[in-house]
């Protein structure tokens, strides 16, 4: 599981995620990716189109993530996600805790709307 | 002066017994015998060291211990000093530890590693000292041992000998106290996590309700001693109760979690809650009471066995199985909210609604066998669940459970159980029960 984080313009982190979310990936990954996301206080969006599959602890890193920056009074968007994990994210009902929407456009969307 | 020491530290040098005085031999046997005896560390260092001051007539002797993971030697035992810490490599003790060798000093303050804050602290003036690695029998330095102000005089090679001879005896009996206690706590771990195992079985049914026109089954089979699952069948004043939860990860932390939730549901059940109520209820306690970044996936459903309809509400458990006997296959749901204590409950989307037909299944399974990997990593999956449940459909609850644990088992191929696996298993029987 590797990571990259950008800074966007308007105050917005951009983290992209690439392999499994899986135990191994999501523990590899953990802290590096909740500095990455919370750490600023600042929106952030993570593109999901370079992950080929989640597991649940990789819910349990993106739900523990995204409260925490919802207490600091921001927000957390996914976009890209193939349709194996949209399915994933689906039966966990997790789009009710973190928007997921299509395309990096979209989130930047999101976040402004 | 520096001296390799090695593997003859267990015998003294020739001639050093025709040195020795009755007393000092006695003091020698004396830690010999502890070594054999039940100590703890304090009674053992107690021992040697006020041994080693007798019998090399030392004002003072103490025994540095290694913290090998922060490479700092630290004072266990002292007559006025204690909890003194030093990085190895510092000091005379600290260039002990480093050298792995035997450092006799005349004179301390004429010796550039002699660290002179310790004299500083405690008001103690230092002459001269001996200072000993202490090397188990597997070649591992456990600590150092220091021996300061001879008297009269300084320490001589006779003292070197004797000091090694009785440091090896040190090094051996902290070794084997290590090992004592390391072994005494894994048995105390081990005692706590039966007793922990034991509470959380408490919680799951010993007995599958006998409800007229189903058959019904439940498994549960942890990773570790105590799981993150757990599930319930079990006859409630508002119906038949159905729960499959599941707390991330397994062990004791998640074991609590989801105990504490099925515990929470009993109690808004038993209070007469319905289902909208209970879930509200127990997703919002388990908010605020579960520790950050923990959270239940459960699935709580209640069935009413005279119209055989099925309502639940889930919370991050998914994907739910209803095989439709008609039509020879499974529709699936996701869960209707996210993971039960996750965050406050806004809103709450409608219970979902099973009308079971006779030979209807609903299968609950915890990712356990969904995320189950064979060695190539792919996942046992949705559709080898959905393909058994068809193929076991005719049978009985218990059977399509042990055909699911066995093909789970076989798609492992021996790999180690990775999460925990429990199934709940509810079939409306193909035919009216006989009148």
């Amino acid at each position: 599981m590797e990571m990259t984080v950008t800074e966007l313009a308007g105050h917005v982190t951009r983290v992209g995620l690439v392999g499994r979310l899986d135990a191994p990936g999501a523990e590899r990954i953990s802290e590096r990716f909740k500095a990455a996301v919370v750490g600023k206080g600042r929106n952030a969006i993570l593109d999901l189109s370079r992950v080929g599959f989640v597991a649940s602890m990789g819910i349990r890193l993106l739900i523990s993530t995204a409260r925490t920056l919802q207490q600091k009074g921001c927000l957390l968007v996914m976009f890209g996600a193939n349709e194996m994990v949209q399915s994933v994210f689906e039966d966990a009902a997790l789009d009710q805790i973190i928007p997921i929407v299509d395309t990096e456009a979209d989130a930047i969307d999101r976040l402004t709307s | 002066m520096n001296r390799d020491t090695g593997a003859d530290l267990q015998q003294p040098a020739p001639g050093i017994a025709a040195r020795l005085s009755r007393r000092d031999m006695e003091q020698i046997l004396a830690v010999t015998r502890a070594l054999a005896a039940p100590f703890d560390l304090r009674t053992l260092l107690a021992t040697v060291t006020a041994a080693a001051r007798s019998v090399l007539h030392a004002e003072r002797a103490s025994v540095w211990l290694l913290d090998a993971a922060a490479d700092e030697l630290w004072l266990e035992i002292s007559s006025d000093l204690a909890q003194v810490r030093v990085p190895v490599g510092v000091g005379l003790a600290g260039s002990c530890a480093r050298e792995r060798q035997l450092i006799n000093v005349p004179d301390c303050y004429a010796d550039p590693r002699f660290n002179r804050d310790v004299d500083r602290r405690s008001g103690f003036r230092t002459r001269c000292s001996l200072t000993l690695p202490l090397i188990d029998h597997q070649g591992t330095l456990i600590g150092v041992m220091q021996l300061l102000n001879k008297d009269p005089g300084v320490f001589d090679q006779a003292d070197e000998a004797l000091a090694e001879a009785l440091a090896a005896q040190c090094a051996v009996a902290l070794s084997r106290v290590r090992m004592t206690e390391a072994l005494m706590a894994a048995e105390l771990m081990r005692k706590e996590l039966e007793l922990a195992s034991v509470v959380q079985r408490s919680t799951l049914p010993a007995t599958m309700p006998v409800v007229a026109g189903y058959d019904m089954h439940g498994t549960f089979l942890p990773a570790a001693q105590t799981g993150g699952d757990t599930y319930d069948l079990a006859q409630v004043e508002q119906g038949l109760l159905v729960v499959l939860g599941d707390a991330t990860g397994h062990g004791i932390a998640p074991a609590l979690s989801v105990t504490q939730m099925h515990a929470m549901l009993r109690m808004a059940l038993r209070l007469g809650a319905d289902l909208e109520t209970a879930f509200r209820q127990v997703n919002d306690q388990l908010e605020q009471t579960l520790s950050d970044g923990r959270f239940v996936t459960a699935f709580i459903g209640l069935l009413d066995p005279a119209t055989h309809r099925l309502r639940f509400l889930s919370g991050g458990q998914g994907p739910i199985l209803h095989f439709q006997a008609a039509a020879g296959q499974c529709a699936a749901y996701g869960a209707t909210s996210f993971p039960m204590g996750a965050m406050p409950l806004q809103t709450l989307r409608p219970a979902i609604a099973l009308d079971l037909a006779p030979g209807d299944w609903l299968v609950l399974l915890s990712d356990g066998i969904y995320e189950c990997e064979d060695a190539a990593g792919v996942q046992f999956g949705k559709q080898r669940v959905e393909q058994l449940v068809q193929a076991c459909s005719p049978g009985s609850a218990q059977a399509l459970s042990d055909r699911l644990m066995a093909a789970v088992k076989a798609h492992a191929q021996g790999a180690t159980q990775q999460d925990d696996i429990t199934i709940v298993l509810l079939k409306r029987h193909p035919r009216p029960e006989p009148v």
